[in-house]
């Protein structure tokens, strides 16, 4: 029998919004959180101490009575704002070297690709601890460490794409009719650059919740009592033993909200077909 | 500031300061800080005052030890799931590896690590809980640190044998006769070396990036715990020191790798750039 043949689309759209939906849908409601009626989330009740999950605390409280749904909840705003702020962000620079790049070649190919170069042989998140000790802790400094480890995927996704346009024909026509580099560059191949940027985008993001939550872990980023994900699972890290869920839920959410992510990009991933497995 | 104590005597703060080097401006400092790496000196710590370089000797070896016991369980893991998952495309098993490696890509080291230290060593006391010794301490760490590094080479492993599976010699081999275990192990596996051997290679500096937490949190002696030690008490030449120990590390690894390819296959020249 020959192989049915499948549309990329088939199938696949529930794939794709089903992940994104979820994050959707939690990013909203950290967002109006404060208009729910639920605790806030660093609101210290010393009377409900390292209460189980019930029905007043679906997950429990923690060691200074706090509600860990509420902060779990008001979680979500940090952990994936800061994910999403840094693709946007390093996005952006890897964009715009990816292109300069590509389009100009020469000497200054050379430099930027060895930036490149130089950024990618460190381990990434070691890069990131380093940034991060440097400048003052807090969710600008996750955002600066992401972003500047993790531009250069970006930029060497974007530059290979260029070096194929460039030579395309449109580009030799626009030329032609007398169009000078910025306005080929900012009109002709950084729109058909666009699609590959956002689906990387879309790739890196999983990687980038889990940076921003490693980082709050290890006390990088957002400050106490501000909650966040990592924060709360170093926090109450001492009494897993006995109170497991102070760390089991803010680890759920974690999971949950990178799984997401990272099912989200791969079905981007598979619509790219083959030029999809290389990224 | 926390060097000399919060009501210590300006003449103290000072004389730290010059110690330190920090009266000098931003350029002198960094060109202080090259000239002594060049001597290959890391500086002594600002808390312990021993130095740094020493430190790092002795505990890189724990973390080398931590990372090979991780690769031993992920590579084999890895290769074997990415495999079932090729062979049985689109099938059930496929489905499964496809979920299980989504989940060990998503799963925070952290968190995991404190789970199965919750599971298997708290509640089952199969293993002690943390500490630096012998094999049973080690279990763990690596378990741990070998998850998301399993996630990715199974990928990986996947697409390369579904490439080589669809390239037309593998038919001339079914043509010829040659039994599936044949041409598994002949003309599959030896095709689908290198990339699983690149991704090995590069997926090094995961380790050493999960080598921070995990050692943290079980306590193993390495230098990712002396990272961490140094970036809760701001001990910078520590931390640049376990940074640029850590990124040597990672270019050496590299290197190791593409020189290995010329032995897989000795159509790789090494220098090519060359011609």
């Amino acid at each position: 029998m020959p192989e049915k043949i499948k549309s990329p689309e088939s199938g696949n759209n529930l794939k794709l919004l089903l992940p994104a939906g979820i994050i959707m849908f939690l990013f909203v409601i950290s967002i109006v959180a404060p208009f729910l009626s639920i605790y806030a989330p660093n609101k210290i009740d010393l009377d409900s101490i390292k209460e189980s999950p019930g029905m007043n605390h679906p997950f429990g409280t923690d060691s200074k009575g706090r509600d860990v749904f509420s902060r779990v909840i008001y979680g979500a705003k940090t952990s994936i704002g800061v994910a999403v702020a840094a693709a946007f962000v390093s996005a952006f620079i890897g964009f715009f070297v990816g292109i300069v790049s590509g389009y100009f070649g020469g000497r200054l190919d050379t430099v930027l690709m060895s930036a490149t170069d130089f950024i990618l042989s460190f381990p990434s998140l070691l890069l990131a601890i380093a940034i991060s000790v440097v400048l003052p802790p807090g969710i600008y400094t996750v955002m600066i460490a992401i972003s500047t480890v993790s531009w250069t995927s970006f930029a060497r996704l974007i530059r290979g794409h260029v070096l194929t346009l460039r030579d395309m024909p449109f580009v030799d026509a626009a030329r032609a009719v007398g169009c000078g580099d910025l306005r080929i560059l900012l009109l002709h191949i950084a729109p058909l650059c666009v699609p590959l940027g956002l689906i990387m985008m879309g790739i890196k993001m999983g990687g980038f919740v889990l940076t921003e939550a490693t980082l709050s872990f290890l006390g990088l980023g957002a400050q106490p009592p501000a909650p966040t994900w990592g924060s709360m699972i170093s926090a109450n890290r001492a009494y897993v033993l006995t109170e497991p869920w102070m760390v089991i839920f803010p680890g759920l959410a974690i999971f949950i909200t990178a799984l997401c992510f990272n099912m989200a990009g791969e079905s981007l991933k598979d619509r790219l077909g083959a030029t999809g497995d290389r990224l | 500031m926390s060097l000399a104590g919060e009501r210590a005597h300006p003449e103290i703060i000072e004389n730290i300061k010059k110690e330190m080097g920090i009266d000098k401006g931003f350029i002198r400092q960094y060109a202080g800080y090259l000239k002594l790496l060049l001597q290959g000196n890391f500086g002594t710590s600002y808390y312990t005052n021993r130095d740094v370089l020493k430190d790092i000797t002795a505990k890189f070896p724990n973390t080398i030890v931590l990372a090979f016991a991780a690769m031993l369980i992920a590579v084999p893991a890895g290769t074997a799931l990415g495999f079932m998952a090729a062979y049985r495309k689109d099938g059930f098993i496929d489905k499964c590896v496809n979920a299980v490696s989504l989940a060990g890509l998503s799963i925070p080291v952290f968190w995991s690590a404190i789970m199965i230290m919750l599971l298997l060593s708290l509640k089952l006391k199969l293993f002690p809980p943390s500490g630096t010794g012998d094999a049973r301490f080690l279990v763990l760490p690596a378990l741990v640190l070998s998850i998301p590094a399993a996630a990715t080479l199974a990928r990986i492993t996947r697409i390369t044998v579904l490439d080589i599976l669809r390239m037309p010699y593998i038919n001339t081999a079914k043509a010829k006769g040659l039994s599936s275990l044949n041409i598994s192990a002949v003309h599959v596996l030896k095709n689908a070396i290198i990339p699983i051997v690149t991704i090995i290679g590069l997926d090094f500096g995961s380790y050493l990036n999960g080598a921070v937490v995990t050692e943290t949190i079980f306590g193993w002696d390495g230098l990712g715990r002396f990272t961490m030690d140094g970036i809760i008490k701001r001990d910078y030449p520590v931390i640049l020191g376990c940074v640029i120990t850590g990124t040597v590390v990672f270019v050496l690894v590299n290197l190791i790798t593409d020189i290995a390819y010329h032995f897989l296959d000795p159509r790789i020249r090494l220098d090519a750039g060359k011609n």
